[in-house]
């Protein structure tokens, strides 16, 4: 239970959640997986909490190669990954890392807008997003601007979104074929956070093999390391070329020590899951 | 006896009522114009309480009643009556209770607890038990002055709240005689019990000075007894009911918060209060599974015989040990489990800390004592090149010799080889496990062993009342909680046999109402089937005389020649003459309209038979009732690279003495198997270097789920009988949670080759371990 007075809304349309949202106070939600969490713990004090997800325009799902994968922020997770086999098909490490947040009444709830807007490190659907170049279409009084998903975040559960600003919509583009893998590390298999969480997609593998590498829970914001992707851009994955891969990757995070890891670990894992993915997908056979 | 229903899968009788959601736990009760409760907690680990000022709490709208030690000056606690209600003073944990309020609504409740002034002025803090032994930070200063059971020794000086000692032979003969000096050390964290339901309770006191608690308690009785005691209230006017319980696992015995809403209640009479914890006080603020570091050293023949065992345990008990005297001594008197030694030097030690309060858990003291005695034996085989199954088989503890505390085994005491042997078996022991593609992952197997008896006092009473009705159906009263372990299930299968009536004619009345009910001493310890089953057996007898003495009226004949069946009484020479069971059971009555009899109501009682304390110097005595043997087997794949730990595969077997119900039984042990699985590979209490939890919740608090749970789980029995129990059986409750995780840790070590010695076996321990050994 939350044992603070708030206000609660539900807008059915962007117009009415703008004028609840203006209020200093207010703060926008949608599954509510993290917020109340927060709220009952009383990490979080909102005045007013607006209820985005009886939103119809936030409800739609689109994909066609020209504009890629288009979602509006109230899509639940479980719908991304039950209802739109696009997204199995074409954006396979990201539908592997939705499968992985929480349990599955945690996904009937969950949405990817709400896993960006938390901005949690950790967050599983924003590393593999990062690798996808995702961008956000973001919506209020004043009209709309896109940001990509990269400029983002500015801290741990900080971002560029002003007071009355809400994410309209995800959009990835779409850039061929994929493969990777989300290796995500935890405690336990099911209803956990990362401790450390790596995305590793190879557009077109067969062809130009651009191999990109983004991470969760190992530095103040979900981390994409383009100096490693420059370095292995075009060059064999020897072993080599591999290992330095990895410790480029490993010396672009800043690990901290909590409840579920310390630095250390996850500084090694930083090196360790980048080779052990690039193995498991079949594009590397040197075993150390 | 009959056996007709004892020994097959009778479905559960409280399946309905749990399948359909309609089963009432303390959290679904409401009272008109009932108050809601919260409590103030201590931020502080260990801090004086220089002020407390709740004069604006108490004058905010909708606040009935604040209370505070000043208030309510009591403390509680069943073997050590340390545990004040509310922090006087000082406070010694994160979480203590400082303060409670009684509001008109939750909300209210939660408004006031911020207009509660508190100014604290920290103390030096002690988190450690062995740093707490020297004294530096005296915990309880006043110890020497509590009330407390007799048989608990206390070091004040040193903050040990008990001190258990065994002393068995000749421990430095048994060193000289050994070929090897093996040494180890041992440590597992506190852990928590994460019941599904928090614990939760409502009490009301009414004008005619009579109070009642309704709480999801697994000791009505016992609790009524703390209360009282507590509360200095007459027995009789203190009365609770306690609904089904959403798993207890030993938090939930003794008394715990319930002090709390007791306090309020006597502030306003004539209103029901409810207190139902969250997660978060749960773990912080009930009792959680007391932390221990054990240091071994054992002397060992060449052909693996061990001949002297000395072992330290020193139990992080937390804030106020309270129930948890008696973890201490149960692992002491217990040490080395389900082996033979013959020279024994065991010192047990239960240490104050400001940690969160440690209590009874699920297998009480033996899952720390086999950790480190399992853990120890395998390194023994290590260092002697030996099976560790071979090893454990050379020193068991079998029929003529003598366990620690100087006991004889018996042949009917049960089969520890058989449990081993069919653990093996069920595991393949000895067959490599086939090994995967991929060479950085790799598989073992390891098998471990168990022996457990019910700790309790030389005196924990039962008792069984049975009633029957004018259609001849029965209501069995009994005061074992239901707590998911299907005791109402068993209990009615075997009254059912005991009374040579249908099961579908009994039931187990419930929820237990202690005015009501017989008394029962608790719901704890695994004894409940072998203790009631004999206060049962009496009970069944005292109804089936009282039946034949009329019937033997009426037939006029001897009542040894009558035979109750189903639904008649009958001559056992005759049997086609007989009386209906309706026309007796309330008494039977002529056809002129005189009547003999009268309602027939059984009653029968049971104290554990011969048991005496244990000698305080030597630990030597009768102390345990039955012992329970069995042993654990895992197959696990480790992630050389990551150091994740997989099971694949658990096996447990027990010598249950007879299984009542196989699948109740089953379900028993594979629960037990998984909750053994979580503090071997993730659970932990953790708290930062300056004492502050941050294990709090279920979002770092982590249990195993679906998803965690080994594809395979084997759960199997050996049935030597129980000569003390009149169905011969024994308890099987505990036991499946306690040698998981030194199974886990054998296993690892036979895929990987490193010494896990510390719980849990967290990736980061994994890598660590296997560098170590590369460095070497």
């Amino acid at each position: 239970m939350i044992a603070f007075d708030f206000a609660y809304h539900k807008p059915t349309s962007l117009q009415e959640a703008f004028e609840l949202l203006s209020e200093e106070g207010a703060i926008p939600i949608m599954g509510s997986t993290d917020v109340v969490v927060k709220m009952r713990a009383r990490r979080l004090r909102p005045k007013a909490v607006v209820d985005l997800k009886f939103i119809d325009e936030l409800k739609f799902f689109k994909f066609n190669p020209e504009e890629g994968m288009v979602f509006g922020s109230a899509v639940t997770m479980n719908e991304l990954i039950e209802d739109h086999p696009e997204v199995k098909e074409h954006y396979p490490v990201f539908y592997q890392a939705i499968k992985k947040v929480g349990a599955y009444q945690t996904r009937n709830r969950a949405t990817v807008a709400g896993n960006i807007g938390n901005s949690s490190p950790a967050a599983d659907s924003v590393p593999p997003l990062l690798t996808y170049n995702a961008k956000l279409k973001i919506v209020s009084k004043e009209g709309e601007r896109i940001v990509e998903l990269k400029d983002f975040f500015t801290g741990p559960g900080k971002n560029v979104l002003k007071q009355g600003e809400i994410i309209h919509s995800i959009i990835v583009p779409y850039e061929g074929k994929s493969i990777g893998m989300y290796y995500k590390l935890s405690r336990i298999k099911a209803v956990d956070l990362s401790t450390i969480g790596v995305a590793l997609t190879v557009i077109d593998p067969e062809g130009k093999r651009d191999i990109r590498i983004a991470l969760a829970s190992v530095a103040p914001t979900p981390l994409r390391v383009f100096e490693a992707e420059d370095f292995i851009r075009s060059k064999e994955l020897t072993k080599e070329n591999v290992e330095e891969f990895a410790k480029i990757v490993q010396k672009n995070t800043s690990p901290i020590t909590d409840a579920r890891g310390t630095k250390e670990y996850r500084y090694e894992m930083a090196y360790v899951l980048p080779i052990k993915i690039l193995r498991e997908i079949g594009l590397y056979k040197e075993v150390n | 006896m009959r056996n007709k229903y004892v020994g097959k899968s009778y479905p559960r009788v409280d399946a309905y009522e749990k399948v359909t959601g309609t089963a009432t736990y303390v959290t679904d009760m409401f009272f008109p114009g009932m108050l809601y409760a919260a409590v103030l907690r201590s931020p502080y680990p260990h801090a004086k309480i220089k002020k407390l000022d709740v004069s604006k709490a108490r004058e905010l709208e909708g606040v009935r009643a604040v209370v505070t030690a000043e208030d309510s000056p009591y403390r509680q606690g069943i073997y050590l009556v340390d545990r004040p209600i509310f922090a006087t003073d000082r406070v010694r944990y994160v979480g203590e209770p400082v303060a409670a309020v009684a509001a008109d609504s939750w909300e209210i409740a939660q408004k006031a607890l911020e207009l509660i002034e508190v100014e604290y002025e920290p103390l030096p803090a002690v988190f450690d038990p062995r740093e707490a032994m020297k004294g530096e930070v005296l915990i309880h200063p006043d110890l020497a002055n509590y009330e407390r059971m007799p048989i608990y020794n206390i070091e004040p000086e040193k903050n040990v709240f008990h001190h258990h000692k065994t002393r068995k032979g000749d421990i430095e003969k048994g060193f000289e005689e050994a070929d090897y000096i093996i040494e180890g050390e041992y440590y597992l964290p506190q852990i928590y019990h994460a019941p599904l339901e928090p614990h939760g309770a409502i009490a009301y006191y009414g004008f005619d000075g009579n109070l009642t608690v309704w709480s999801s308690a697994q000791s009505p009785f016992t609790l009524r007894n703390l209360i009282a005691h507590a509360f200095k209230i007459p027995r009789h006017k203190v009365r609770v009911i306690a609904p089904y319980v959403g798993g207890g696992f030993g938090g939930k015995a003794g008394i715990n918060m319930e002090g709390i809403v007791v306090a309020l209640a006597l502030k306003v009479p004539g209103k029901h209060i409810k207190l139902i914890y969250t997660r978060e006080e749960d773990i912080m603020a009930t009792v959680v599974r007391q932390g221990m570091y054990a240091k071994v050293k054992a002397g060992v023949k060449k052909d693996g015989t061990i001949v002297a065992w000395q072992e330290e345990m020193i139990f992080d008990g937390g804030a106020y040990a309270e129930y948890g005297t008696n973890v201490v001594r149960a692992a002491g008197y217990t040490t080395p489990g389900p082996y033979y030694v013959p020279n024994l030097k065991v010192d047990s030690y239960g240490v104050y800390t400001n940690h969160f309060v440690g209590g009874a858990f699920r297998g009480f003291g033996h899952g720390e004592l086999h950790w480190a005695v399992e853990r120890h034996m395998d390194k023994i085989a290590q260092e002697l090149g030996m099976d560790p199954l071979e090893l454990r088989m050379k020193n068991l503890l079998k029929p003529g010799l003598t366990n620690a505390m100087g006991q004889k085994i018996h042949e009917h005491t049960g089969d520890v080889e058989a449990c081993l042997k069919k653990a093996a078996e069920l595991i393949e022991y000895g067959k490599k496990p086939e090994q995967p593609k991929d060479p950085k992952k790799r598989r073992g197997k390891g098998i471990a062993a168990l022996v457990k008896a019910p700790a309790m006092p030389t005196n924990a009473a039962s008792s069984v009342v049975i009633k029957f009705h004018e259609d001849a159906t029965v209501t069995l009263q009994v005061s074992i909680q239901e707590i998911g372990q299907g005791f109402n299930t068993a209990i009615t299968q075997m009254a059912a046999d005991a009374l040579h009536i249908p099961a579908e004619k009994i039931k187990v009345v419930f929820p237990i109402d202690t005015d009501a009910n017989p008394y029962e001493w608790q719901t704890v310890a695994s004894r409940a089937l072998w203790t009631v089953g004999n206060a049962l057996y009496r009970a069944a007898e005292d109804a089936l005389n009282q039946i034949k003495n009329i019937a033997s009226q009426v037939l006029g004949v001897a009542p040894y020649n009558l035979e109750v069946e189903d639904d008649r009484v009958y001559i056992k020479y005759d049997p086609e003459t007989y009386i209906p069971l309706t026309d007796i059971v309330m008494g039977y009555t002529y056809p002129d309209g005189h009547a003999i009899g009268g309602p027939v109501i059984g009653r029968g009682s049971f104290v554990p038979e011969r048991l005496t304390n244990l000698d305080p110097e030597t630990g030597q005595g009768n102390v345990a009732a039955e012992w329970t043997f069995g042993a654990e087997a895992a197959e696990v794949e480790v992630d050389m690279e990551t150091g994740e730990v997989k099971v694949l595969k658990l096996v447990g077997v027990f010598d249950a003495g007879r299984v009542v119900n196989p699948m109740v039984a089953t379900g028993q042990i594979i629960g037990g198997m998984v909750q053994g699985m979580g503090p071997a590979l993730f659970e932990q209490i953790k708290y930062d270097e300056k004492g502050n939890p941050i294990t709090i919740s279920f979002t770092d608090y982590k249990l195993p789920t679906i998803a965690d749970i080994p594809e395979e789980m084997i759960a199997d029995f050996v049935e030597t009988y129980e000569a003390t129990s009149a169905f011969g059986v024994r308890g099987i409750a505990e036991h499946p949670m306690i040698s998981v995780p030194p199974a886990i840790a054998a296993a690892i070590y036979d895929a990987i080759g490193v010494n896990l010695n510390e719980m849990p076996f967290t990736p980061e321990k994994i890598l660590r371990a296997l560098k170590e050994k590369e460095n070497k």
